[in-house]
């Protein structure tokens, strides 16, 4: 393969990955650290993306704290390792200890950038 | 004693002395504000990362408040040991160390632990003390609903009590109830996704509004709501029940697991020997040497997830495995290394769902006549055979009785004297019952005056007498399967610690009780009918199948929460009562005489 071709190749990838990520952002979502970590510790006992379920939706969480998203991520990756309540109702969070503070960093920034 | 005897006899101490150069002896006092002796308190040690063999090892103090732990250890510098105390009504105030060469330039280090009074028992009374807010009912309804997988209330609910209290809420009736409807939903997700292990496919969610499915659900929200209103930080007034059977020879040797696991059960086996610890989570088993700590996975051949459950000792010392509620049966012969696995099938389909083989009174595995082990199936709610021979299985399903509700599941196992009989017990119906082997009959069943009596794991004693630990309320039942009369049914001396295990010792004449709710050891005596209490010393002490060790008498246990949100302590432990009555003396590095103890 020539190097003329190998960058039309590239350039042809880069476009198409602009074009999927920009029509499919569950897609993109879906495959984020942020989501698979959501799957492995399953989060998903009590948060749903867009809907009420134990915990508040994830989507509403990020609406929520948009506008402060660089010290909520903080916040809530540590509310997501040592729990806590009275955010969004009566019902405090259960802690997750097996939850790093690393990984819960992940999290809370993948969830405070959906839309 | 003969002169022989003397002479090895010394000639061990004076290697074990040689050998122990550079390890220091730790020995101390247990006083009160007022100088005066405190009796029978627990000092654990706890030692260093990497430092070799067990990671906590607790002692007791004697009349005059003195302890000495059983070993010299090699780590130990006077002003990096860690000592702690755990004892009801007290807290730790003050250590004060001293230090003085000892023969061979082995140090002593002497400690002095002041103790202050402590109202507040929150730190050291078991989750058991809380449940004395229920009356006796609820009480055993709430065990058998809740207790099946982790302690309530453990700290981690306690926590969440106090979250709850925290948030100020406008009702805080409503906060309450919807705090504690989430966590039992929580709970109920948790649990459905633990007890799938080997049925779901990798990677699988669990539904987990599905989940909810536990008809008294509504009722275990309400028993919360309604007995744990407040932050469940303070509690006073509780006592263990009974004497405790602690003395300064009594000592507790814990060893961690490594995370991640699913710990359940435990036994000491081979030579030298090795906890063995099952791992429900994989097709494994850990080992770990007691002497140096070292760690090491024991892989089970099996094309599916097995879920190594159960422990079982033959009479040659080898290791029988049984699964979590699948049909796979795993032997590992200790000597050779090899492993056989069987996966059983009935001639007419069936898979058993196999929990307990046939224990008999040394709490080894028994055969019938024809060389079959026997089974529990609580798949099946089913008791049945299974030939290592050639692997042919049958099983018999349990007569049911009706107006007896609750979960048939079959659970513990127990072989008569004679290899004729096996007895079973259900554990959610609080049903027991017997079955001949030749006639292939059922005897009974027999119903316990509760429901929710909850018999667990059960033994036989030598004379085919029948113990069964009462899990939900919280006693002791002492059937003779001979005339098929129960003896008596004793309350246990805290009704609200879950007794899971009974194991009969055939030398002391005893039948030890293992809780999951209680953190501690009972042993019962037949002849008296009464309890001594051994406090174990952590919290979240979920315990399983106690085994007694052959030679020595040690008692070898698990603690094992079964959900991965109460997180609770994952160790196997060996348990020395100090009482003497084995003909061998334990000690983690062989049989050496222990140090400090006078013989």
């Amino acid at each position: 393969m020539s190097a003329v071709t190998t960058q039309t190749t590239a350039r042809l990838a880069a476009s198409l990955l602009a074009v999927f990520t920009l029509l499919s952002p569950a897609a993109r979502a879906a495959d984020a650290p942020g989501a698979k970590l959501f799957d492995e510790k399953r989060c998903y006992i009590c948060h749903e993306m867009d809907k009420v379920s134990l915990g508040p939706p994830l989507k509403a969480i990020a609406a929520r704290h948009a506008a402060r998203r660089d010290v909520m991520t903080e916040v809530l990756a540590h509310k997501i390792v040592h729990g806590g309540g009275g955010t969004w109702g009566v019902v405090p969070m259960v802690p997750n200890q097996w939850v790093s503070l690393g990984e819960a960093r992940m999290l809370s920034g993948w969830i405070l950038g959906l839309k | 004693m003969r002169k022989g005897s003397v002479q090895i006899l010394l000639l061990a101490v004076t290697l074990h002395l040689g050998l122990a150069h550079a390890a220091a002896t730790l020995q101390g006092e247990v006083l009160d504000a007022n100088g005066q002796p405190v009796a029978q308190a627990a000092v654990l040690y706890t030692r260093p990362a990497g430092a070799p063999g067990a990671n906590v090892v607790t002692v007791f103090s004697d009349a005059s408040g003195k302890f000495r732990f059983p070993e010299a250890y090699p780590e130990a510098r006077r002003d990096s040991v860690q000592l702690s105390t755990r004892v009801l009504g007290y807290r730790l105030a003050d250590v004060i160390r001293t230090a003085k060469p000892a023969a061979q330039g082995a140090e002593t280090l002497q400690f002095t632990l002041l103790m202050a009074r402590e109202d507040n028992q929150a730190a050291v009374a078991p989750a058991s003390a809380w449940l004395n807010r229920l009356n006796r009912a609820d009480k055993a309804a709430f065990v058998q609903d809740c207790i099946d997988c982790h302690q309530v209330p453990a700290i981690e609910q306690r926590n969440f009590a106090a979250a709850i209290a925290d948030q100020h809420a406008a009702d805080p009736a409503v906060a309450r109830t919807e705090s504690w409807k989430y966590i039992v939903k929580y709970m109920n997700y948790l649990s459905t996704w633990e007890f799938s292990r080997g049925s779901r496919s990798s990677g699988e969610k669990i539904d987990a509004n599905a989940a909810y499915s536990v008809k008294n659900g509504d009722e275990v929200v309400k028993l919360m709501t309604t007995h744990f209103t407040d932050r469940l930080d303070r509690i006073t007034g509780f006592q263990w029940g009974a004497p405790l059977l602690a003395n300064a020879r009594t000592a507790i040797w814990e060893y961690e697991i490594p995370h991640p696991n699913a710990v359940r059960e435990a036994m000491l086996l081979g030579n030298p020997r090795q906890l063995w610890i099952a791992d429900v989570s994989a097709n494994r088993l850990f080992t770990v040497d007691i002497a140096s700590g070292k760690r090491a996975v024991q892989e089970v051949p099996s094309d599916v997830l097995m879920s190594p459950h159960s422990m079982h000792r033959d009479h040659d010392g080898n290791l029988w495995v049984t699964p979590l509620f699948n049909s796979v049966v795993a032997y590992r012969n200790l000597a050779t290394g090899q492993w056989k696995t069987w996966r059983l099938k009935t001639p007419d389909g069936k898979s058993p769902g196999i929990h307990d083989l046939s224990f008999g009174a040394n709490h080894e595995l028994l055969t019938d006549a024809k060389g079959r082990i026997w089974y529990s199936d609580i798949g099946n709610s089913a008791v049945g055979y299974f030939d290592p021979k050639d692997g042919a299985a049958r099983i018999w399903t349990a007569p049911q009785v009706a107006a007896r509700p609750g979960r048939i599941a079959l659970y513990g196992l127990s072989m008569t004297r004679n290899r004729k009989e096996v007895w079973y017990s259900q554990l959610g119906n609080g049903m027991f019952g017997g079955f001949d082997i030749d006639r292939q009959q059922f005897i009974g069943p027999f119903q316990l005056p509760d429901r929710n009596a909850g018999p667990r794991r059960i033994s036989i004693g030598d004379d085919d007498v029948l113990y069964m630990a009462l899990y939900g309320t919280g006693q002791i039942a002492e059937f003779d399967t001979r005339t098929r009369k129960m003896i008596g049914i004793y309350d246990l001396p805290d009704t609200g610690s879950a007794p899971y295990t009974t194991t009969w010792d055939p030398v002391r004449k005893v039948v030890w009780i293992g809780t999951s709710n209680g953190d501690v050891i009972y042993r019962f005596d037949p002849r008296t009918k009464k309890c001594t209490v051994l406090p174990l010393p952590r919290d979240r002490a979920f315990l399983r199948m106690i085994d007694i060790d052959p030679k020595t008498g040690v008692l070898i246990t698990s603690y094992a929460n079964i959900v991965d949100i109460v997180q609770g302590p994952r160790m196997a432990l060996i348990i020395d009562p100090g009482d003497e009555v084995y003909p061998e003396r334990f000690g983690v590095n062989g049989n050496a005489p222990r140090v400090g103890v006078a013989k």
